[in-house]
């Protein structure tokens, strides 16, 4: 008797313990210090959440041919380098021109150039009421105007690669119907004139807490990689080259391309001011910023080659000299770049540092290189010569020895940027033989040594290659570019005017050729505006080769239909010996008029029926 | 609102309901008499419903009496009197009148009859009742010398599909689905897996022989009680419990042996080189072999160090193993104590060698060991309490580079590249970069051993009160389980030193063979370990009731359960949170005469993943069926059909996605952020990303509708059960993949966008045993089951061309090229549409693929849905069963019909991935110049990935149909005549023979087509022979 009253005191203690306890079972909660309302609660989570605004600049060196979420490597889409070897990089398919609107390249960056965009709005929105205690109204200004500028440049670089995008001026919510996302493109000239502006003020908040001990012109706290003054200004006057430019100055060709509402996307009239406003911009940057901010790199060496050899090869490789405004600080993925352009040197003992070999350098971008006397290789005076052997002893070499005739006596730079059959190789470890390049079909570098990585052409890109795999900055924009620029801009509107030569030479000066002029050691410089046009580009292509500069040019010039449908061209990898030197062609590639503009991705057409598509995808 | 009402009402009858309880306490009295006296008593069924017009005799006596309309009968009797009750359906009771007068009798049903329990969600119900749909299997036929069930099921239950994806002891289970698989994307598309009550236990931490019943549950009704677990289905499964008796021992002794059903077939030396010479050759390459090398390395008085030439499948394998099984049983109990305890053992070997060298064990070996422990007690006549306790410890011994790797690796390494070792014990091998190339010979005798401690303890309590003072027919009962798992990993492994024979220089000059070492390494074993634990706990609390009043039969419960895992080995914080979830659900069953019945079932059911506002969910179902065959109407027809059921269900049950706590926005404070400064100087900062978007999502939705038959024939010995069904899920988990990229989200949020459309049907033939003659008898049971899932909705934007959408196609398609043959000639290329976006420039022998969009060009515009994916629509399974005198043989065959799989990797392009691995003897059947084949097995062969490009990808020419019949199980024995044992003690004894994956049949012949894998380098599949005695003793 008692026994059965426990039992049934047992089964209702359990049913009231469970009845009282099961209304607030479920109601655990996680903390909610990971919650987004913690971001601005303290210095250190509005400093991260800066850096998220950073996270995505484009670092060139973990490029392995395909796309990743912080990925650049246009250097393999212009008429520079080429990783034909290897089928599966997906980049190849932008030289056949097969791919389709939802290519992954065109997904991933437009996605990934969009985050930093919604999370810098955020951040400016919300940074002035962060914790007071923690974020003093200096930093705040400060971190205010860096998500600004960051915005304005993530949404410069969505611009030269897609033409106009929808400008988001407030965090589309994620409750958003499908009705408020159906947003449509701004048109150019808006989207220019928004970067613009955002740079200004930007530029204007900065320039408002500058003080003596701590210019704004510098980053803070030495944090090179932040955006500073000069960075506002010379994205600036980055976009309005890129405005001034044929593909976007009065380009007929997109004379159609309109939202569905009407609005051209493109202006249509050709606006000569265009090039002046973008040449004030330049020269406004250098007059406030040169030298004292920013200068070229040089090297002193007794020898004057040698100098410029070394200053051309250090300036991309010394982390935030003068020269450079700015770029992606402390790369991770440095070694992938660096694999690709280091031979395979099979044979050779483990002490020597040994890659895959692949990162192939066009024979249309070595003949661009000048001769060491400053002339173009088909120029009478070069005394280029396209067959046969001679011994030479390149800049970094320890000997003179056998060297094909195309690679005798160019300039430093072609040194700098080449990596050529038969040439001593920059580490030779603790290797009791010599350690030398041979790209021939059964050398050690060849293409006999893997079914895929092994240099398509014969030539490895060399630029920006050291010794070491040590963590380094990839150098996004250096002075060298804005005065080019500069040139450039000027030769438009104002043809004759002293200065294109002049920061020309600049240029030339450093690198060691002959500079134009009418001296006993100069060029004479052409006479037309459109020759010297020409040679503003030629010495765009070599200085700034392979550093993500080439593909836009050739597109903003509209020259890319030219250049990029020649034929691949390089050594005979399939041949040993002297048929080695044989030029053979490599690959046809393809860029029609589509190729201008990257395909918004079909994925973001089909999802919002207000985006319209570029031309030809 | 409502549904609030409903969760309070119910509580607080329960709370009623116990309260009483306290208050009361009823005494029983017996008396005993000497004189011809009345017996009283209730007589109820299994489930205890009062059974009506049952006859009670008084066999000394004669004299006759029926039950009445409330199962109450009374009889006169003396003292010794023998008596005796039977109604049809029903097993006969038997007794003996010795003192007590009020004799209550629970009749058994015969087995298998309409009367029979069958087990439903949360409780039983009479067979003839269901209204749902649900199979179960005979135990009898899981019993096979495997050592997981799941293995057993497909083809034996209809509704049921199942495919074994691997044979490598320890992870030879099986994926099992119900109907199907109803949903795409992330969401889990199993079925819930009950046992003794309690999900979050797995069926192959059971022994086959402790197992008492199994049942799947496949429709809304029988599953909607466990509302948002349900829309998979379930499989219930409950463990023997005792039995009032004497003790019944039991002994199981089984010793078998392993074969691979199938091991793929590589090339040898001699092909190998040649064909890859070819490849080379049609990729401008030069050969890779001289024919004086191949004709040295096929030389059999070679020196095979220098000239290797290896078989590594046949070098690495035996051609068996064994298994073994050991299960010892006891049974019994008194009114009071009645238990269930077991012990068994099994061990499974692989087929891997071991060389016996090395002081360590390196073989690969699982052994588990089960114990189940089931006690029920009456501690008054009206308060029982279970305690079961049931679990294993096992331990998987493999070599330190696993088991799995070893025949992946033999599969993929050239057989002219090494020999398997070098003289003095010495590894061969070569380095890419700093890791050796696989040696799976070295494998698995060098790298040391690597071991796996599981165990697992799950314990039920249950308390049991009958409530007949409140209201006749009412109970109550709380459970709790406890539940806890854990698992330790033990290596000992190393790498040891590799050497390469010098190419250059093979010999030294003594004429020893030059070695170079290419790796160094240890002969010292390393020790590592990593371990993990889970547990669950579970309550339950249920209130029964069941009456019959008169025609009338109602039952109802109500039952609330709740379920938490704590995750003890979590390494964040929000996963240490315990995992809960809450379920409420009731029934309510009626039947008229037999005749008529209809069923109510409800879930409701909390979870985690949603706002505390939006947190419950609702899943009502309704049931009808009608027995026509009890109706008058039917008399002219029951010689034809004695027994003919219809029932129709309708209703829902739910899913759950998503992530827990989605309802909450969470970020991460360690996203990838940025490094500002030199290489001297510098810093970085982490970034804060969002980790979630906190949404407002809700449940998946499954609208589920069943139409079954059901009819006997033949005299009841042939039975046919048809179900038609039609499942429409609604809500299932998505990303909002329409979200526009321009919003810059890190993610996309979560949203319950997708529906599916699952229609089929199945069904069970069964012949019952047929006596052919007085010895011969013979029974016979077939299932089959059929289901296609459409994808209707996932909420993605429109697709650019109608066949690259995939709505309307089924759930398991892939995308790919349509093959068009291959090219014959320079000529086709050229004007064909340009390929060169696939792979570059595609040469003669190399696949041509249709251009879909007709713009010259391929590329992904160009794919499509080809395929049906590799769960097959069809599953079958027949088996026949025949008897003779003592001896019995049982043979059944599985089947799948309209699976294929897109085959990749190695088996795709034989000659595209590593430098070094081997082909498919079946490499032959390729294109070659000479031959211009028209449908070869392989295009031209090429050597390389860009020679290869062309041809590996996703395209028709690939997928491969991998429908089989298989022999899945053939058993027999011989039943010991009684007489041998008559001195022993022994009631019966079988020697049986038990034979699993005999063989089969397949178009697909690279490798057993069950096997989950897309180039065959999955352990195989294996065919399990065993004899085995078996023995019961009182």
């Amino acid at each position: 008797m008692k026994l059965k009253i426990f039992f049934a005191g047992f089964i209702l203690a359990i049913g009231a313990a469970v009845f009282s306890s099961c209304s607030k079972f479920l109601d655990q909660v996680p903390d909610i210090t990971l919650s987004d309302d913690s971001i601005f609660a303290n210095l250190q989570n509005t400093q991260k959440y800066l850096a998220q605004v950073y996270a995505n600049v484009p670092d060139p060196y973990a490029n392995r041919g395909g796309w990743g979420n912080d990925d650049g490597s246009y250097s393999q889409l212009a008429d520079e380098s080429n990783y034909f070897a290897e089928h599966d990089f997906s980049i190849n398919a932008f030289s056949y021109n097969t791919l389709s609107a939802s290519f992954g390249a065109f997904e991933t960056l437009w996605v990934e150039y969009y985050k930093p965009v919604r999370t810098a709005t955020d951040f400016i929105n919300k940074i002035d009421g962060a914790n007071p205690r923690e974020v003093t109204d200096y930093i705040k200004a400060h971190y205010k105007a860096e998500a600004r500028a960051m915005r304005a440049i993530f949404y410069f670089w969505l611009l030269r690669l897609y033409g106009p995008v929808p400008i988001i001026k407030s965090p589309i919510p994620i409750t958003a119907s499908n009705e408020q996302l159906a947003l449509s493109r701004t048109p150019f000239d808006s989207c220019v004139n928004y970067i613009v502006g955002q740079l200004d003020s930007a530029y204007d908040e900065l320039k408002a807490i500058s003080t003596q001990s701590q210019p704004t012109s510098l980053p803070l706290n030495n944090e090179y990689g932040r955006v500073t003054t000069g960075v506002c200004k010379a994205f600036k006057e980055q976009v309005l080259l890129l405005a001034a430019s044929p593909l976007f100055n009065g380009n007929a060709m997109y004379k159609n391309v309109k939202n569905h509402d009407g609005t051209p996307l493109f202006t249509q009239q050709y606006d000569k001011n265009k090039w002046k406003i973008a040449a004030d911009a330049a020269k406004a940057f250098i007059d406030e910023f040169v030298p004292e901010t920013y200068d070229l790199f040089t090297v002193n060496d007794s020898d004057p080659y040698t100098a410029a050899y070394k200053a051309c090869r250090d300036v991309i490789s010394t982390d935030w000299n003068k020269e450079w405004i700015f770029g992606k600080s402390m790369s991770g993925s440095i070694g992938h770049y660096t694999y690709n352009a280091i031979p395979k040197l099979v044979g050779y003992g483990s002490s020597v540092n040994k890659g895959g070999g692949y990162l192939a350098v066009n024979q249309s971008m070595v003949d661009a290189y000048f001769m060491k006397n400053g002339y173009p290789i088909d120029n009478p005076k070069s005394n280029y010569k396209k067959t046969g052997f001679s011994n030479f002893e390149c800049p970094y070499d320890i000997k003179s020895r056998e060297t094909f005739n195309q690679w005798v006596d160019r300039e430093p730079r072609f040194y700098v940027g080449v990596t050529y059959n038969n040439t001593y190789w920059m580490d030779q470890g603790s290797s009791s033989k010599e350690v030398v390049v041979d790209f021939t079909y059964h050398g050690s570098s060849g293409k006999v040594q893997s079914d895929h990585d092994y240099s398509s052409t014969g030539y490895l890109l060399r630029k920006n290659i050291t010794k070491g795999s040590d963590s380094r900055g990839w150098c996004l924009l250096r002075l060298a570019q804005i005065y080019l620029d500069y040139a450039e801009a000027l030769n438009e509107y104002d043809p004759g005017n002293a200065d294109i030569l002049k920061y020309l030479n600049l240029i030339r000066k450093r690198a060691g050729v002959a500079q134009y002029g009418s001296g006993p050691d100069e060029i004479a410089a052409p006479t037309t505006q459109s020759g010297v046009r020409e040679i503003i580009h030629h010495e765009r292509q070599v200085e700034l080769a392979f550093e993500q500069v080439r593909y836009f040019d050739l597109r903003r010039w509209l020259e890319a239909t030219d250049a990029l449908n020649q034929p691949v061209r390089g050594m005979d990898v399939d041949a040993d010996g002297d048929a080695f030197y044989n030029e053979k062609v490599i690959k046809n590639i393809s860029f029609t008029q589509r190729c201008y503009l990257w395909a918004i991705p079909s994925i973001e057409v089909r999802k919002d029926a207000n985006l319209v598509q570029n031309l030809g995808w | 609102m409502k549904l609030k009402i409903f969760k309070f009402k119910w509580s607080f009858y329960l709370f009623i309901g116990l309260g009483v309880l306290l208050t009361t306490a009823k005494a029983q009295d017996t008396t005993i008499q000497k004189e011809q006296i009345s017996i009283t008593g209730n007589i109820t069924d299994n489930l205890g419903g009062n059974l009506i017009g049952v006859t009670v005799r008084n066999l000394t006596s004669g004299n006759t009496v029926i039950s009445d309309a409330e199962g109450n009968y009374k009889i006169q009797a003396a003292k010794g009197d023998s008596l005796s009750a039977s109604f049809v359906g029903y097993e006969d009771y038997r007794w003996q009148f010795s003192s007590v007068i009020i004799q209550n009798i629970n009749m058994n049903a015969i087995a298998g009859g309409l009367n029979d329990v069958a087990v439903v969600g949360y409780g039983h119900q009479k067979k003839i009742s269901l209204v749902g749909a649900q199979s179960s299997v005979k135990i009898e036929e899981l019993k096979q010398p495997v050592a997981n069930l799941n293995t057993m099921l497909a083809g034996r239950i209809s509704g049921l599909v199942g495919v074994q994806r691997s044979g490598l002891p320890g992870s030879n289970s099986a994926d099992v689905w119900i109907r199907g698989i109803s949903t795409f994307g992330g969401s889990g598309s199993g079925p819930l897996v009950i046992i003794d009550g309690v999900q979050g236990r797995s069926l192959n931490d059971l022994d086959p022989e402790d197992i008492e019943d199994f049942t799947i549950l496949k429709d809304a009704t029988s599953t909607a009680v466990y509302g948002a677990l349900g829309a998979n289905g379930v499989i219930i499964v409950n463990t023997k419990r005792g039995k009032v008796g004497k003790v019944n021992l039991m002994a199981n002794y089984l010793e078998g042996i392993t074969q691979f059903t199938k091991v793929p077939e590589m090339a040898d030396a001699g092909t190998y080189m040649n064909l890859r010479n070819e490849a080379a050759v049609a990729s401008d390459l030069p050969p890779f072999y001289t024919q004086d090398y191949i004709d040295s390395t096929l030389d059999p008085s070679a020196n095979h160090y220098v000239y290797p030439n290896v078989d590594w499948l046949g070098q690495l394998f035996n051609k068996t193993s064994h298994n073994r099984r050991f299960n010892f049983s006891a049974r019994g109990g008194s009114e009071n104590v009645q238990f269930y305890t077991s012990l068994a053992y099994y061990e499974e070997g692989a087929l891997l060698r071991t060389d016996g060298l090395s002081n360590y064990d390196a073989g690969t070996k699982y052994q588990r060991y089960n114990f189940v422990s089931n006690v029920n007690m009456n501690w008054t006549k009206t308060t029982k309490f279970f305690l079961g306790i049931n679990g294993y410890i096992s331990q998987f011994n493999q070599p330190g580079a696993g088991a799995g790797a070893a025949f992946n690796n033999s599969m993929n390494i050239s057989p002219v590249r090494y020999p398997i070792m070098y003289p003095g014990n010495l590894v061969s091998g070569i380095a890419e970069g700093s890791t050796p190339s696989p040696n799976p010979w070295a494998d698995i005798t060098q790298t040391g051993y690597k071991e796996t401690f599981r165990s697992k303890i799950a314990t039920t309590a249950k308390l049991n009160q009958e409530l007949d003072f409140i209201t006749k027919g009412l109970s109550a009962n709380v459970q709790y389980t406890f539940d806890t798992y854990s698992t330790n990993d033990q290596n000992r492994t190393r790498q040891r030193s590799v050497y390469y024979l010098s190419q250059t220089k093979p010999y030294n000059d003594d004429g020893s063979l030059n070695l170079e070492q290419v790796i160094s390494g240890s002969d010292v074993l390393n020790y590592g370990h990593s371990s993990s634990q889970d547990r669950q706990f579970s309550l339950q609390g249920q209130v029964d009731w069941h009456r019959t009043y008169g025609d009338h039969d109602i039952q109802a419960m109500v039952v609330y359960s709740q379920l938490s895992e704590p995750n003890p080995t979590a390494d964040n914080y929000q996963d240490a949170i315990p995992d809960r979830q809450q379920n409420y659900a009731g029934r309510l069953t009626y039947g008229y005469k037999g005749k008529y019945f209809a069923e109510y079932d409800a879930g409701y059911t909390g979870s985690q993943v949603f706002s505390p506002s939006s947190r419950y969910a609702f899943f009502p179902s309704i049931g009808l069926g009608w027995v026509l065959s009890n109706e008058e109407f039917w008399k002219p027809l029951s010689g034809v059909f004695q027994f003919f059921k219809l029932r129709y269900s309708n209703g829902y049950s739910g899913a759950i996605g998503g992530t827990r706590f989605d309802y909450i926005t969470t970020i991460t404070d360690n996203a990838k952020g940025i490094d500002f400064g030199t290489p001297s100087d510098h810093i970085h900062y982490n970034g804060i990303n969002i980790r979630h978007y906190g949404a407002d999502v809700s449940w998946a939705k499954s609208h589920d509708q069943d139409v079954g038959v059901e009819f006997n024939t033949l005299n009841n010995k042939l039975t046919f059960v048809l179900d038609w069904f039609e499942k429409r899920r609604k809500g299932i988990f998505l990303n909002r993949a329409n979200f526009p990229g321009f919003a810059g989200l890190q993610y996309w949020p979560d949203g319950n966008y997708g529906r599916t459309l699952n229609r089929g049907f199945d069904g069970t033939v069964e012949l019952l045993p047929m006596p052919l003659t007085d010895k011969l008898s013979l029974s016979f049971r077939g299932t089959f089951t059929y289901n296609k899932t459409i994808l209707v909705e996932n909420s993605a934007a429109p697709y650019e061309e109608p066949y690259l959408d995939p709505q309307g196609q089924t759930i398991l398609t892939n995308m790919g090229y349509i093959a068009e043959g291959l090219f014959q000639s320079e000529g086709e290329i050229a004007t064909h549409a340009d390929q060169s976006g696939v792979g570059g420039k595609p040469r003669v022998g190399d696949i041509k693929y249709k251009d879909l969009n007709g713009d010259g060009v391929i590329n992904d515009l160009d794919e499509t849905f080809i395929g049906h994916g590799d769960v097959a629509p069809w599953t079958f399974g027949f088996g026949v069963n025949v008897k003779y005198g003592n001896w019995y043989i049982s043979a059944f065959f599985e089947g799948v019909q309209g699976a294929d799989r897109e085959i990749s990797g190695n088996a795709r392009s034989p000659f595209s991935g590593a430098e070094d691995n081997n082909v498919y003897a079946l490499a032959t059947d390729r294109w070659t110049p000479e031959n211009h084949a028209e449908n070869p097995f392989y295009p031209r062969l090429a050597y390389g990935k860009v020679p290869n490009a062309n041809n590996n990808v996703s395209s028709t020419w690939w997928i491969k149909d991998i429908s089989f019949i298989r022999f899945k199980t053939l058993n027999f024995g011989y039943n010991l005549p009684n007489k041998i044992f008559k001195h022993t003690g022994f009631k019966n004894a079988t020697i049986y023979c038990d034979a699993v994956n005999l063989c089969y049949w397949s178009p697909f012949k690279l490798w057993d087509p069950e096997m989950n894998t897309g180039n065959g380098n999955t352990y195989p599949n294996t065919r399990n022979i065993a004899v085995g005695f078996k023995v019961n003793f009182d």
